[in-house]
């Protein structure tokens, strides 16, 4: 009976996976949105191609002058097989403010929307653009671009929402019948449309508890379903996070002052069969931050008022690029490429420039990422700019900067505090044959044994559009960065997205490990706990419900017993989510058992209204004055885009203030249910019975 | 009572403010208080700072450490919150931070918290401003705070020879420029003592409110209205009680050297006084902007010192205040050429008034060195407010902070050269050395560092028949002098030497001699020799037969 029951949860562990997959490779929610730009002479005769996976339908665009009705450029839809890809391709022959967009399928025929657009005082270029997917088309664009004299003016396409391919679907279907078969209808998934991060292939959000999952029918693809509200003024698009299977009948407003001549064709419900229903990556914001792709390359803009500039460039991937004997090789490859010059400038000339204008490249790698950073004034963006992308895109990779490069990495790998080191440890056990069982700053020895070949090779595969997330906050519009960027990046290949491996980890019950003695009388405790999925509202929660215990813990165990003074108690941001618990004490098994009363405490009787309160404004002053730069707003963003979503950032102030006394006691009686424990110290002072009870 | 808030709400917008920048406000409130709002969205908090114009340029010597000891009482305990404990869980229930900043010349006291929790915020502020009580348990802990960290900068070897510039450089404004503060604060710091001195600073008419973060200038003038209405005016204010001193600098230049083990590296400060703030504020552009230049690797100090391999670094350093400005040339001399590079730096110095000195692409590059030392500095909305708080302190009013981008590089070059025409080429400097013992023994010219005295104080002194100088006091007064010679060519001095009743007068010359020629090998530049005059005293007999024995050689001033 009890085999018979493993089975069936193994078999509808393995449906759920599919189910999930498929639901969300469906939620490919953002899509490509790729500046060209019509009145700048380098973009006249420019053909841009863009591979995506979908099928064959719409063969063809034509881009029509509305007055005199002469085509101007083209959009073709290439069938690139044996790869099941669709290549698009869209050609600008001249310069034109006023076009139409006709298209045409495979069959020759002309169906779908017509747009005629005319210069309006504000330039609007509400384009539409097809992507494909199974039985599915999405065609809307709707872009207001401000007309700005010092720059040309563009037009955008826009990224895709989920919804509207289901609308286009049914206009497609109207003409074209029964959904085609193939290989070449493969799912889209984000990272085809150049997006960092596939969420289809994040096994951490498939575990994610707010998934409700059902038994797949017949229709293996369900649908997502959601309503849909292009704002006239700030073409946001808001989602509702739609939690409860419901039959696919989306309903799609389209403003109709931004589209100007428009064609919707009578919508046939489609019937899916039961829904699995997840949290859409777009999130309800009220936020100005600009997220847009050029060529490719995801780009998020947080645009500010000040003077500054802060230019973060984040690189997906982390530790699952490499094998444990390669540790340190990202580390050193983006060193090098940062300090071996440039072409025409060698290091030294690339440091006496960056000194002139006052500015420095650093990085900074995390087991989920890597990121570059550059800060500088606004008004010398210009000249930054240049060289931070000339550094990323164009490295000379110089011979003799190597073996400094190489000094430098080892030297940062060996200059780990006490507590860092624990948490390797602690990661490379918990997360053994996972993404965070390898340390991304490498040892003398790994780093040692790295060659020239392999590191430039691991650049050139890092440093991939398609594992690019740039993010921009300065005073800036989407125009003026479309533009840096595309030239900045010039030559920089779409390449494959990062696969991760997440998993591996039960937090249920509590384990102890002795790691190693120490030299004085400090012994060193860190803690893995379980965490919610970043971006979640139980992430919230928790936070608040650790600051809370933080609060308790230094009141009751570090100032009225002085048993320990820097314990810390706080979810880890990673993308595949944990908490963390660190301390030092000169009397381990007291203090873990004053620290598990705590904890106890809290989860049978929860905390008080004020205690929440109290939190809230406490963690609401220090976060923010922790990021009133650029600097900070910029990672914060793309911290939380790497994670989950950049919308995440935007939101934490509402999403905090919101938070209810339930959900914070919720949260940690769901999460703290056990800890991994490391422990650097004396052996004998440490009872493993005293650490793996019961948190009950 | 209802009535009269609502009034207030009523009558306070209708007095005017004004803008001061895109985002910056000002308003004068009728008890004296300005209010200065910086609106910046880009984080949900609100920081209120209060600054007061006090610090040590207003305190005389019995209430010496009164605004740092103020500072860490401000959140103590009161009327409303009787004790730290209540105040701190009212601070902590609201999720504040809380800070202070401080100069010589004002202190302020921040609170950082969240938009929602301004209201609480200023009424928090109106408690601890109204009504403190001055506990003696948290006036100790206050008095041991401010003498720990009294004892903690005091091991800045910098911070002790800064003190000793000012010294030098403001010799009757000692106390004023004095910032070390010792345990005798503890036996004036009485509760009552405490409560006069905070009503006299922290009067409405002697502070400023700077409220910036996510608000809206208007409501915040009409919420610091209703809520600092009823602190009074205070009729004196603090420069009435504790007089401003002089200022002025000595008429010569001098030299002094700080020799402490905590000295890391040897440097050498030439140190110029320059108008203050209250006398030329807008004069203060131009200090920046030759601040700036020197700075800069292309200046024509780095080229002809660090590029020449005398000196490690160099740079210009613009102490901008209220009371007691100077311009400073920070110089790390290389050991083995300190002589020649103390030389050099001088004769740079003075060719500071050459055109040939900047080019328009150097005054370009320095007035965008200013801008972007600006912007990184004030980017953050707490950082503005300290920086804005500061500036309302030391120029009575509030700055416009934007800079001129259309610089027009000539005429910034004038500024620049009238500038050091007036304050720096040839003019009196004080020149300090800090070192550490250790060091001294690599310095190729130790007779340079030296300490140098008032003209007066100099004095050789012989034995009766004697003419020749082999004491060390002697000679290391020779060297002194010469140096003090050597940094003031333009000194005109009469030497005198004086010979006993019964001496020859041939034995008073050869002491003259002696001294001249000793003043000539070390150095002494020519034009003082040959201005020199000397004079012959007879000196009668005294009864302290010791005394009688002695003869000297003493140094006057001409008058010019």
């Amino acid at each position: 009976m009890r085999r018979c029951n493993r089975f069936l949860i193994l078999i509808f562990v393995v449906l759920n996976f599919f189910v999930i997959n498929s639901v969300f490779a469906q939620t490919v929610l953002k899509g490509i949105k790729t500046n060209f730009n019509t009145l700048v002479k380098t973009d006249f005769n420019f053909s841009r191609t863009f591979t995506t996976v979908g099928t064959q339908y719409i063969s063809n665009y034509k881009l029509n002058d509305v007055v005199t009705g002469a085509q101007f450029g083209s959009v073709t839809v290439i069938n690139d097989k044996p790869s099941s890809k669709i290549k698009v391709l869209l050609i600008v022959d001249t310069d034109t403010s006023r076009f139409e967009v006709s298209y045409t399928d495979s069959l020759g025929s002309i169906f779908g929307l017509k747009g005629a657009f005319k210069k309006e005082p504000v330039n609007k270029y509400p384009l539409s653009l097809a992507f494909l997917t199974e039985n599915k088309t999405y065609v809307k664009v709707n872009q207001v671009i401000r007309k700005n004299a010092t720059s040309p003016d563009h037009f955008l396409l826009e990224r895709i929402f989920a919804d509207d391919l289901a609308t286009n679907t049914t206009v497609l279907a109207r003409y074209k019948g029964p959904s085609p078969s193939g290989n070449a209808n493969k799912i889209l998934s984000m990272s085809d449309f150049g997006v960092a991060n596939a969420s289809a292939s994040n096994p951490v959000q498939m575990q994610s508890p707010t998934i409700s999952t059902v038994t797949p029918t017949e229709n293996k693809k369900p649908v997502v379903t959601s309503q849909t509200t292009t704002n006239p003024t700030t073409n946001t698009t808001t989602k509702p996070i739609t939690t409860a299977p419901v039959v696919s009948n989306t309903t799609t407003t389209i403003n109709p002052t931004n589209i100007t001549t428009t064609t919707i064709l009578p919508v046939t419900p489609t019937v899916t069969q039961p829904t699995v229903t997840i949290p859409v990556k777009i999130k309800p914001t009220s936020s100005n931050v600009k997220d847009f792709a050029v060529d490719s390359i995801r780009t998020i803009l947080k645009p500010v008022e000040n003077e500054m500039v802060s230019v973060q460039l984040f690189i997906s991937g982390g530790t699952s690029g490499y094998t444990v004997a390669k540790e340190g090789i990202e580390a050193l490859a983006i060193d090098w490429a940062l300090n071996g010059g440039i072409k025409n400038m060698t290091s030294e000339q690339v440091q006496s420039k960056m000194e002139q204008l006052g500015i420095s490249v650093n990085y900074k790698l995390h087991p989920d990422y890597s990121v570059i950073s550059m800060n500088c004034l606004r008004k010398q963006f210009d000249d930054c700019w240049q060289l931070f992308s000339d550094l990323i895109a164009r490295p000379s990779f110089s011979s003799d900067a190597f073996q400094i490069s190489k000094d430098a990495v080892t030297n940062n790998s060996t200059s780990q505090n006490s507590f860092e080191v624990l948490e390797d440890i602690a990661l490379s056990y918990s997360f053994a044959g996972k993404q965070y069982d390898k340390d991304p700053m490498g040892s003398p020895a790994t780093i040692g044994k790295l060659t020239v070949d392999e590191v430039k090779k691991y650049y050139s595969s890092l440093m991939v559009r398609r594992r690019l997330a740039l993010v921009i906050c300065g005073n800036f519009s989407t125009e003026d960065i479309s533009q840096k960027v595309r030239t900045g990046f010039k030559g920089v290949t779409v390449g494959a997205g990062a696969s991760t491996n997440f998993g591996g980890v039960d937090f249920n019950g509590s384990t102890f490990k002795f790691v190693s003695e120490n030299d004085n009388n400090q012994n060193r405790i860190l803690g893995i706990a379980a965490a919610p999925d970043a971006g979640s509202s139980d992430e919230a929660a928790l936070t608040i419900a650790l600051a809370i215990l933080n609060n308790r813990i230094n009141s009751e165990v570090e100032e009225k017993r002085s048993l320990t003074s820097d314990c810390e108690f706080s979810i880890a941001s990673y993308r595949q989510n944990f908490c963390l618990l660190t301390l030092t004490t000169v009397t381990p098994d007291k203090t873990i058992q004053a620290i598990i009363d705590e904890i106890k405490k809290a989860r049978k009787l929860g905390f008080s209204a004020d205690e929440l309160q109290q939190a809230k404004d406490q963690y609401i002053s220090n976060y923010y004055l922790n990021h009133e730069s650029n600097e900070s707003i910029a990672k914060s963003i793309g911290m939380s885009e790497m994670n989950d979503a950049w919308e995440d950032s935007e939101n934490l102030y509402a999403t905090i203030n919101n938070l209810l006394l339930n959900d914070v006691n919720a949260a940690l009686r769901k999460y703290i249910k056990g800890f991994r424990f490391y422990y650097s110290g004396n052996k004998d002072e440490a009872n493993e019975i005293i650490f793996t009870q019961k948190l009950d | 009572m209802k009535c009269r808030i609502l009034l207030l709400f009523f009558l306070f917008p209708l007095l005017s403010y004004s803008q001061i920048d895109e985002n910056i406000f000002s308003q004068n409130f009728d008890n004296g208080l300005n209010c200065i709002v910086v609106e910046n969205s880009t984080v949900p908090l609100v920081t209120i700072e209060w600054v007061v114009r006090d610090g040590v340029a207003y305190e005389s010597k019995e209430v010496k450490g009164y605004a740092s000891l103020l500072q860490k009482l401000f959140f103590a305990g009161n009327k409303d919150f009787p004790n730290a404990e209540l105040m701190n869980q009212k601070l902590k229930q609201m999720g504040a931070v809380t800070g202070v900043t401080q100069s010589e010349e004002h202190s302020s006291v921040y609170l950082t918290c969240s938009k929602r929790n301004i209201d609480n915020t200023l009424k928090l502020f109106l408690s601890a401003l109204k009504q403190p009580l001055y506990q003696t348990d948290e006036v100790d802990s206050a008095l041991s705070s401010v003498l720990a960290d009294q004892s903690q900068i005091q091991g800045d070897a910098f911070f002790l020879f800064d003190q000793q510039l000012n010294k030098v450089l403001f010799p009757n404004a000692i106390d004023r420029k004095d910032a070390i503060v010792t345990s005798k604060i503890a036996q004036s710091s009485s509760p009552e003592r405490l409560t006069d001195y905070q009503k006299l600073f922290y009067s409405p008419n002697n502070s400023c409110i700077v409220i910036s973060g996510d608000v809206n200038h208007k409501e915040v003038f009409q919420k610091v209205a209703a809520t600092f209405n009823s602190l009074p005016k205070n009729l004196q204010l603090p420069a009435d009680i504790y007089k401003i001193p002089d200022y002025n600098s000595p008429a010569f230049s001098t030299q002094f050297v700080v020799e402490t083990p905590l000295a890391q590296n040897p440097l050498l400060v030439i140190s110029y006084p320059v108008p203050d703030l209250r006398e030329n504020p807008f004069q203060a552009k131009t200090g920046e902007l030759l601040e700036a230049l020197v700075n800069a690797a292309s200046s024509s100090l780095n080229k002809n010192l660090v590029n020449a391999g005398l000196a490690y670094q160099v740079s210009a350093r613009y102490r901008k205040m209220k009371f007691g400005s100077s311009f400073d040339f920070i110089i790390a001399p290389k050991p083995e050429k300190f002589g020649e590079c103390y030389d050099k730096a001088r004769t740079e110095i003075n060719a500071l008034t050459n055109f040939n000195s900047y080019t328009s692409e150097q005054i370009k590059q320095a007035s965008q060195l200013l801008y972007s030392n600006y912007a990184f500095n004030t980017e953050k909305a707490t950082q503005l407010s300290h920086f804005i708080g500061a500036n309302w302190a030391k120029t009575n009013s509030v700055p416009s902070l934007n800079i001129d981008e259309s610089m027009d590089e000539l005429k910034a070059m004038n500024d620049i050269i009238n500038f050091c025409q007036l304050y720096i080429q040839s003019k009196p400097f004080v020149a300090g050395l800090l070192i550490s013992p250790s060091q001294k023994i690599n310095f190729n010219s130790p007779a340079i560092l030296t300490q140098t005295l008032s003209l007066n104080s100099y004095k050789i002194t012989f034995t009766k028949s004697d003419d020749q100088i082999f004491d060390l006091q002697n000679k290391e007064m020779i060297s002194s002098l010469a140096q003090l010679l050597k940094i003031n060519p333009e000194m005109k001095i009469e030497l005198i030497a004086n010979q006993d009743e019964i001496e020859r007068k041939e034995t008073a010359k050869a002491r003259f001699l002696s001294v001249y020629k000793a003043l000539e090998t070390a150095g002494t530049p020519e034009s003082v020799l040959d201005a020199m005059i000397v004079s012959l005293y007879i000196k009668h007999a005294n009864s302290d037969a010791e005394l009688n024995d002695i003869m000297s050689v003493q140094f006057k001033l001409i008058a010019p």
